[in-house]
């Protein structure tokens, strides 16, 4: 059993135990036995409505044949109430008493816990929001405080200086990968004031308003897809969202066809493939489209062989880097974020493994880039000076 | 773990019911006063499982526990602290949960405070209390469970609805949950009395402030309710006859015919069928507007549970109560002897006709609320009953009332005579003239019926005041005299005649923003000026901004009156992005005759154009003013002397120090 589960049922025989001796106690000392007859009760509550006819006999608000009456009624309803009075018998001193103290003892706590276990989830612990914030990355949590601290600093630093841009961009993915969207959205806001046409920037813009409005790709987002499209046919991650927006539309089959062509342009291995076909899928179940009957656009086709011819040349020089556009798609799949950055700490941890055998500058610059977003400043460092010395 | 134990708690609590419902009624009945004495401890059991359970989900919300489907449905890591604890109660589950925290805490206070009530009768009460607490507990754990837990957990919460996230809303609910679950309290005596079979005099008693309380906290929630359409929805309105508020007002309704008629009961014994009858009727009322608003079948600003399997189970609890108490009621109610006989011009003539009043009011507005969703059911067309139909029939209705309302408290018990009565009240028709006459005189415009309504005001005020001269003698007797009756005024005296000039002050204000209401509707540009009412609104200009999790248009006006500056008023237009929804904060300046109240909508267009919508408010806040004043009768009453006489000495003479204590 998790300690977890040993707190909760730790927990529940507390309570138990507490409710149980606050409800016998009674039963136990025998209290309650002795009580006043019924209309003892009556009686005290009519005596006051006398003296309350006295009183206001006294302040004038009644005359003295009113107040004659009303005495006369109060007093017939004493004599009533005596007529028909029930009897509280004393309970029987006999061991009676044991068998319902343990009928009670036994049917409470076990009736609670058996329907408890059917409904709830006892090995489950809670998440505080901050706690899985705090142990989302697998690293000790010294890391975090480092990773939160270089980013509270590089906020700090970027007030004073609004126009470094490579900052902005940090600081904005750093953000986004510690899931606080909304500062995210406006770290990119000013990334994209100072370089309006950098297709990743415009993307990943528009992607962080979508995750900050939870998956709602508005108009202003949308209409930042639509850029990056413009800047590059082949963004992936701009293809995904407008299939998005267009499903939040209604346009089912609009989506399908948005999501048919990116999966025709994309790379047998691409990461998102997967999650892509899924998509699909439930896009087909719902609106009852066979999505082979869709055919990719002749303008997909085209880019799926450029994209081919380049991956042939690109695979000679290098191969894998934290792709960015992978892990963030996922990201908006849902998939959770312990996971996210599990998988961000992987392919780094390639990379780094890759350096150490084949060197290029160009590798150790991106490795660094990699290393700050995490906050480890040393290995960052280390990696800089690495890149420097193959310059 | 602490969600688990919430749950946990939630599940104990519903076995503890089960045997406070159970040993405790045949303890009362076998007259066993050990199984009866079970009743206490478990109330009191109940109150600290709920309350430990409505914790643990409070603790949820407010660290974010996203693996809580409630939290992740109804939060969002982004909302500010206080929404975070008000999205405990702002949904179907967590209200629930806060419903059956209320009717625990009132059970375990008739375990503290029901010393003075006689064992037999406590002991049923707090297990018919427990019957209606197994009900929400099933209903809860099976169909509506706040602690369902989802896995993994999500990203972040889908936040609450824009319009809820509002300070009146927050404290809304809690308090018109008080007053509907209060009424259980009445219901509960009311089945209480009936398997004892005795309803009398002293019974009223007991219940009353019981009945008073629930009635003070309703009165709060339905005007918190109003005041909240009036700032939040932007319309200058204050009462729409929404489904919704009627839900509120049908229980406030029968309710205050119940506080009525059970004076007659602790007075003259008489009238007992028809109060037990009010008490089934006011806490029906009040599960069917809980119901109402929760089951989603409602669509308004309110409805945000739909689910058909809850809808079903709604069906089936509302059968068993309200079937349950009328059939026992049918069985049980015709063997309750009257005692008392009285003539139709008397003190209980004018709270007959109070009742007749307020239970007709209350059957139209059920109509009216119920038959759309009839013909709805029935697959017949959609129809909406509006303010049209309510004005019309409900309004009509209350103007008799109003005016016997005058009349009822110099009414003498038994046999009185209304030339005399209205000879005792001639100050009153004078000044209720003299004020039509300057009304007439003023407002040249206006409806007939506002002016209808300010007479009646005016009525009601100076005749409550009479009554109170009258008892204390005001003039007729040395000044010091009537002082000191003044003070020594029985407070629930106090009560009525607070609970009455309240009401007066009320129609005042519905009067004066239902008749002469001045509204102005049009593009503004920056600089442009609109006069509503003798008041010139000049329109300074609007920016954008960002709120912490909305968008914001913000108009300026500057209001001034012949040349003097008035106010400045700062209306927003919010836009809620996660929600996509827009809300409006209406500027509002309380001037004593009436409400500046401003609005801003969107951009027109033309150049720095803006739609705006300002109106002036005649007397509005005298509406919840007068509110006010009738809580605070309500609250004085409840602290009545008579309503705390000790319980009689214990039989047995072994215990003397308890004699000795006797009141």
């Amino acid at each position: 059993m998790s300690v977890d589960a040993i707190q909760l049922w730790g927990l529940v025989a507390v309570l138990a135990a507490l409710v149980l001796l606050i409800m016998l106690w009674p039963l136990v000392k025998r209290r309650g036995g002795d009580v006043a007859p019924r209309e003892a009760y009556d009686i005290n509550v009519y005596k006051d409505q006398l003296l309350e006819i006295e009183a206001d006999l006294e302040r004038g608000l009644l005359s003295e044949d009113q107040g004659e009456a009303a005495r006369t009624e109060i007093k017939r309803r004493m004599l009533a109430c005596a007529e028909n009075s029930e009897a509280v018998t004393q309970a029987d001193p006999s061991g009676s008493n044991v068998l319902l103290i343990s009928a009670v003892a036994l049917f409470v706590p076990v009736g609670a816990v058996l329907l408890y276990l059917g409904l709830g989830n006892p090995g489950e612990p809670d998440q505080p929001l901050a706690e899985r914030k705090a142990h989302s990355i697998a690293a000790p949590s010294e890391q975090d405080t480092e990773i939160l601290e270089a980013t509270t600093k590089l906020a700090k630093h970027l007030e004073g200086n609004p126009d470094d841009l490579p900052g902005w961009r940090l600081l904005a993915r750093t953000y986004l990968t510690q899931g606080r969207y909304a500062d995210s959205v406006s770290a990119y806001a000013n990334a994209y004031r100072l370089s309006s046409n950098d297709q990743e920037i415009v993307v990943n813009y528009a992607e962080a308003m979508t995750l900050a409005s939870d998956a709602l790709v508005t108009d202003q987002s949308h209409a930042l897809f639509v850029k990056a499209l413009a800047l590059d046919a082949t963004n992936p991650k701009a293809r995904y969202y407008l299939g998005m927006y267009a499903v939040q539309h209604g346009d089912v089959r609009g989506a399908m066809q948005e999501w048919i062509n990116l999966a025709a342009m994309s790379p047998p291995d691409a990461p998102w493939l997967q999650i892509l076909d899924q998509q699909i899928g439930r896009a087909a179940k719902e609106s009852g489209i066979d999505p082979t009957t869709i055919e990719p656009s002749a303008e997909a086709k085209a880019l799926a062989l450029q994209i081919r011819d380049e991956i042939a040349r690109a695979q000679a020089e290098q191969a894998g880097a934290p792709e960015p556009t992978n892990e963030d798609v996922k990201a908006a799949m849902g998939m959770s974020e312990g996971d996210r950055n599990e998988m961000i700490r992987s392919m780094v941890q390639r990379l780094a493994d890759r350096m150490k055998e084949d060197p290029t500058m160009d590798g150790w610059l991106r490795l660094e880039k990699a290393y700050r977003v995490l906050g480890e400043t040393v290995l960052a460092d280390e990696a800089a000076a690495n890149a420097a010395k193959l310059r | 773990m602490i969600a688990e134990a919430g749950h946990f708690a939630l599940t104990l609590a519903l076995f503890v019911a089960i045997v406070q419902a159970t040993l405790p009624m045949f303890g009362a009945h076998r007259g066993n006063g050990l199984w009866m004495a079970m009743d206490r401890p478990s109330a009191i059991s109940q109150f600290l499982l709920i309350a430990f359970s409505f914790g643990c989900l409070t603790y949820s919300h407010v660290v974010s526990d996203f693996t809580v489907l409630n939290v992740v449905q109804n939060s969002h890591s982004l909302k500010p602290m206080l929404y975070k604890v008000a999205g405990v109660w702002g949904n179907h589950e967590g209200s629930l949960l806060l419903w059956v925290l209320i009717l625990a805490t009132f059970g375990s206070a008739v375990a503290f405070f029901g010393g003075n009530l006689p064992p037999t009768l406590r002991a049923r009460v707090l297990g018919v209390q427990a019957m209606i607490s197994i009900g929400f507990y099933l209903f809860m754990l099976l169909t509506s469970n706040p602690f369902e837990r989802i896995f993994p957990a999500a990203i972040d919460g889908q936040d609450m609805n824009p319009l809820l996230q509002d300070p009146g809303l927050a404290f809304h609910p809690p308090f018109l949950y008080l007053g509907y679950v209060g009424f259980s309290m009445a219901f509960s005596f009311a089945i209480a009395a009936l398997i004892e079979g005795r309803v009398d005099a002293a019974w009223a008693r007991w219940v009353r402030p019981w009945t008073l309380a629930a009635w003070s906290f309703l009165t709060v929630g339905v005007a918190l309710g109003s005041w909240w359409a009036y700032y939040e929805l932007g319309w200058g309105g204050w009462w729409f006859w929404d489904p919704v508020e009627n839900a509120s007002f049908m229980p406030w309704l029968a309710g205050t015919a119940l506080l009525h008629s059970a004076i007659v009961v602790e007075k003259r014994d008489t009238m007992k069928t028809w109060t037990i009858f009010l008490a089934i009727l006011a806490f029906s009322m009040s599960l069917l507007g809980t119901f109402l608003v929760r089951s989603g079948v409602l669509t308004s600003v309110h409805a945000f549970a739909t689910d058909p399997e809850r809808g079903v189970f709604i069906l089936i609890l509302l059968m068993i109560v309200i079937g349950g108490s009328l059939a026992l009621f049918a069985v049980r109610g015709p063997a309750l002897r009257s005692t008392g006989v009285f003539k139709p011009i008397s003190r209980e003539g004018g709270l007959l006709l109070n009742n007749l009043v307020m239970s007709t009011g209350c059957a139209v507005v059920l109509l009216g609320t119920l038959y759309p969703l009839f013909l709805d059911a029935i697959g017949g067309a959609k129809v909406s009953v509006g303010p049209p139909f309510f004005n019309s029939v409900f309004i009509p209705l209350t103007i008799p009332m109003f005016m016997a309302m005058g009349f009822g408290p110099v009414l003498s018990w038994k046999r009185s005579d209304l030339v005399q009565a209205s000879l005792r009240l001639k100050v009153a028709f004078i000044g209720t003239g003299v004020a039509i006459a300057a009304a007439w005189a003023f407002i040249s415009d206006g409806p007939f019926l506002a002016i209808i309504g300010l007479a009646l005001a005016v009525w009601l005020i100076i005749s409550t005041l009479v009554e109170l001269a009258e008892r204390i003698k005001l003039f007729r007797a040395p000044l010091g005299d009537s002082l000191s009756r003044l003070v020594r005024q029985p407070r629930s005296s106090w009560g009525m005649t607070l609970a009455h000039l309240g009401m007066g002050v009320a129609i005042a204000g519905m009067a004066g923003a239902g008749g002469w209401k001045v509204e102005s509707i049009q593009v503004m540009k920056p600089g442009e000026k609109v006069t509503v009412a003798g008041y010139e609104y000049t329109f300074k200009g609007a920016r954008e901004g960002q709120g912490p999790n909305y968008t914001i248009i913000e108009g300026t006006f500057t209001v001034t009156r012949d040349g003097a500056e008035i106010a400045t008023l700062k209306a927003e237009k919010r836009e809620y992005p996660v929600r996509q929804m827009p809300t409006t904060e209406a500027a509002i300046y309380s001037l004593f005759l009436g409400d500046l109240y401003a609005v801003i909508g969107d951009a027109d267009g033309v150049e720095g154009g803006y739609v705006t919508r300002l109106y002036f408010n005649p007397l509005v806040a005298w509406m919840w003013f007068g509110t006010l004043i009738m809580v605070l009768g309500g609250v004085i009453s409840i602290s009545d002397r008579r309503y705390r006489i000790g319980a009689p000495a214990k039989r047995a003479a072994k215990k003397p120090t308890a004699a000795a204590a006797k009141a």
